[in-house]
């Protein structure tokens, strides 16, 4: 029956002859030459690509815009047909979210644990293949099929399987331990939570350094944006004006005219953090905040932490609940729940607690 | 530096000071992040994939052998090895850097605080190392003059180079050309690089400034670039410090720190475009790669694995084979040249002899053919048994030598080719008499000048007798008949 799963996969992610232009105009008629690692794995078990889902400019979406965030081509795909998933990168939470609101579920794994050779590159230290799907039992069936370590990214777990299926060895025995950061959490999504409290053991934390998430989240995915759009430059593949005199030239308007104005945002405020006397001050600084958050999160008393889909009324602001497996490389899990949804996450590559917290809140 | 302070008009005296950045291919089979070949000479774009054309979807992957070439490179040089290194991006925009970043090593590098002992003829000397980070290589422009278009090769991209990055410690050219054929012995021996300045695979930049001796500060800096012959860098140096003096005495240049170009034709170094010199680069770590621990055991095992080095090779040859300091020193003077030596030896175990072929023989014909000691290609199994056939008296010394050019150009068998063309001594010794004979009475005025006392005709009548036949005699037995004859 697996093989008759219906797998999509969003611009980013390579497949061999076919265009592969993350969503961005400068990688128009960009044939892939390989196959991504995920695609080869899914296709080696007799697992088929159905087609190909368009995704926002790198995934980066709109930062800065005021009106209503936009359904990815994605969540219309999945929506459309209950049956299908999509392989996709969502870093910046968006796909998750409106997964979520339109009562679907997404899995981004562990960082590291699913091969990126083949995805075009976002966000390096954040890029993450995930599932998104109805049924998060179809999505954890896909994820066994195409993690576990690949010669081809140099940044993997040296694990080759990862078991998803059978239950985590803590939750089989005892109650799974769910921590609830309540500061985080609107009035109006917190009526989710309600139910929550008969089925878990659950315990009120604080996110320390919550403030700072989508700023360190902010100025960390502009540098390395900036960074991996440097490889478009007109010379070899892509898209290259047609109005130039001159190396210089030719930069200015392959770029000018073919990134976006969001990638040209990132670009700019990328190159920013990155230039002396702002390095310290900006990049060096998100590092030292991302570690003490990735420090901060312990899970020592309790197992799943419980975060809103939701958390402001912009773009920018809404960065900020969802900000945490990019951040730190935790494995999530969101799901609808009423007319909103949860994104559950846990420690480093246990996944299996993650479905299991899900069967308790169904 | 003597003829610096007499071109002094003010009588002041000067002091060069000089730090070296020496980039080195290492010698990996692949790339340093990809699996491409890595080999110098294909054809244009023939070594070439995704990953180093820059195309995206290809995380980068850390080639473990250029590591291990990295930790052999710190142990040679004595400096302290990194626990856990990294790798870093450094960003700018150029045709020949398909990924618009390179990658390199700026806040972990592999090592830090080494040395290599130098030795001029102002005596022996201490140059420390700032430290040895390891880099890709870029591609190379190539300009086609007839269409006016520029093309680009990627086999070089992502070649695995390691830089070694000096303190400003040298005074002279001369010590810099030390310290480069010291740093060339040392890497090569151990393996690192095949060091060949004309290949490329092994480059200099050099950081000059020039102040009044005495003086504690240092003068303003210029660098001049990717020089990879020794005799470019010479004159390099004088041209460049030369001209810093004179802007210092004569005040009508105003030094700028900046990158220089030397070119060697006109003998003139030239300012490169300015922007290069105001690039930020805007380093910062490579996400995309994990830190490498570099653990004792491993720096441990690369280094049980490490070949002779040079000096150690050197003293194996002058106090256990009993060879001569001055042929040592060649045979150590190029990797190339100990690698057949100790091959060669290892067939036919006579140093001496051995070391004679390569140094009289094996050499004067490489010199001939316009070849360093480091592109002599020779089969050591065919070497050795050329060398035992005229130990062993079967051919002579003469046609020895001829042989050997053979062996190197042709690729004879010595020893079929000697049977097949009847190159063999003449074994008959009545043969040999008679030979003898005929040259006494056609030369009889000679034997009487010798037998009246000059010796040297003894030689001459030798020569006339080889002649005769046809370089096919024994020289020794020759001897040995002519003078039991003679006297």
């Amino acid at each position: 029956m697996d093989s008759k799963i219906k797998v999509f996969v969003d611009e980013s992610i390579m497949e061999k002859g076919k265009e592969a232009c993350a969503g961005s105009l400068i990688l128009k008629g960009f044939i892939s030459p390989f196959d991504a690692t995920a695609v080869s794995r899914l296709r080696a078990e007799g697992i088929s690509i159905s087609g190909r889902v368009p995704t926002d400019e790198f995934g980066i979406g709109s930062f800065f815009a005021d009106e209503a965030e936009d359904v990815p081509g994605a969540v219309k795909a999945v929506s459309e047909d209950r049956s299908s998933c999509v392989l996709c990168n969502d870093v910046f939470g968006q796909i998750r979210r409106q997964a979520a609101l339109n009562g679907l579920s997404y899995i981004r794994p562990t960082y590291g644990t699913v091969s990126r050779y083949g995805l075009i590159p976002a966000v390096s230290s954040m890029d993450q293949i995930g599932v998104l799907c109805a049924d998060p039992e179809t999505g954890k069936k896909l994820l066994a099929r195409i993690a576990g370590h690949d010669e081809g990214d140099g940044a993997m777990f040296p694990d080759t399987k990862y078991n998803y299926i059978s239950k985590d060895s803590s939750s089989q025995e005892n109650k799974i331990r769910l921590a609830v950061p309540d500061h985080i959490w609107t009035e109006s999504d917190r009526e989710l939570l309600a139910g929550l409290k008969d089925r878990f053991e659950t315990k009120s934390i604080e996110l320390k350094y919550y403030e700072l998430y989508r700023q360190v989240l902010y100025i960390l995915s502009c540098a390395e944006l900036c960074n991996n759009t440097n490889r478009y430059d007109g010379i070899k593949f892509g898209y290259r004006t047609k109005n130039y005199s001159g190396l210089t030239d030719l930069y200015l308007n392959t770029r000018g005219e073919a990134l976006g104005l969001d990638a040209k945002l990132a670009v700019i405020m990328g190159a920013f953090v990155l230039s002396q006397g702002n390095y310290e001050q900006y990049y060096d600084k998100a590092m030292k905040i991302r570690r003490l958050i990735r420090d901060s999160i312990l899970f020592d008393d309790y197992d799943v932490i419980a975060l809103p889909v939701r958390c402001g009324k912009t773009r920018y602001e809404e960065l900020a609940c969802l900000a945490l497996p990019a951040l730190t490389g935790l494995p999530s899990l969101t799901v609808p729940v009423g007319n909103s949804g949860i994104q559950l996450v846990a420690a480093g590559k246990r996944e299996a607690i993650l479905f299991d917290a899900w069967g308790g809140i169904q | 530096m003597e003829n610096y302070n007499s071109m002094s008009k003010s009588m002041k005296k000067y002091e060069v000071v000089m730090g070296l950045e020496v980039h080195v291919e290492l010698a990996t089979e692949s790339k340093l992040f990809c699996s491409c070949s890595a080999k110098f000479g294909a054809g244009a774009n023939e070594n070439v994939c995704p990953a180093c054309a820059g195309m995206p979807g290809m995380p980068a992957v850390v080639n473990k052998k250029a590591v291990e070439l990295g930790i052999a490179a710190a142990i040679v040089t004595n400096s302290q090895i990194t626990e856990t290194m990294t790798f870093d991006k450094k960003n700018y925009f150029y045709p020949d850097l398909p990924t618009g970043y390179q990658i390199t090593q700026l806040y972990a590098p592999i090592c830090r605080n080494g040395w290599v002992d130098i030795e001029t003829g102002a005596g022996k000397k201490k140059i420390t190392l700032k430290q040895i980070h390891i880099e890709e290589d870029a591609g190379k422009l190539v300009h086609d003059g007839r269409t006016g278009t520029t093309l680009v090769d990627f086999n070089r991209t992502s070649v695995p180079l390691t830089e070694i990055v000096s303190n400003p410690d040298f005074r002279t050219a001369e010590e810099v050309v030390a310290y480069l054929e010291k740093l060339r012995s040392l890497l090569s021996f151990a393996g690192v690089s095949d060091c060949k300045m004309q290949e490329g695979s092994m480059r200099c930049d050099v950081n000059i400034s020039v102040r009044e001796t005495g003086s504690e500060q240092l003068g303003t800096r210029t660098e001049i670039k990717n020089m990879n012959s020794l005799r470019a860098i010479v004159r390099a140096i004088e041209y460049e410090s030369q001209r810093h003096i004179e802007a210092l005495e004569t005040g009508c240049e105003v030094l700028v720190q900046e990158t220089r170009r030397w070119d060697d034709n006109k003998g003139e170094s030239f300012s490169m475009r300015g922007k290069e010199n105001a690039t930020d680069y805007r380093y910062f770590p490579n996400p995309e790669l994990m830190p490498v621990v570099i653990s004792e055991e491993w720096i441990a095992e690369v280094r049980n694995r490490l070949p002779e080095s040079a000096q150690d090779k050197f003293a194996r040859m002058t106090e256990q084979m009993g060879l001569s300091e001055y042929d040592s020193k060649i045979i150590t003077g190029s990797k190339n040249l100990a690698a057949i030596f100790d091959k060669t030896v290892a067939r036919i175990n006579k140093p001496k002899d051995v070391v004679n072929w390569i140094t009289v023989d094996l050499l004067s014909i490489a010199k001939g053919d316009n070849k360093g000691e480091d592109d002599i290609d020779i089969d050591c199994e065919k070497f050795a048994a050329l060398i035992s056939l005229v130990d062993s008296s079967v051919i002579n010394r003469t046609i020895g030598k001829e042989l050997l050019v053979k062996v190197l150009e042709e690729k004879i068998d010595p020893e079929s080719y000697v049977k097949e063309h009847q190159l063999g001594n003449i074994t008959d010794t009545g043969f040999l008499e008679n030979l003898v004979c005929e040259v006494l009475t056609e030369f009889d005025k000679s034997v009487q000048e010798y037998r009246d006392g000059n010796q040297k005709v003894f030689g001459f009548l030798v020569g006339q007798i080889m002649r005769k036949a046809e370089k096919k005699a024994d020289p020794k037995a020759v001897n040995e008949l002519l003078r039991k004859m003679l006297d």
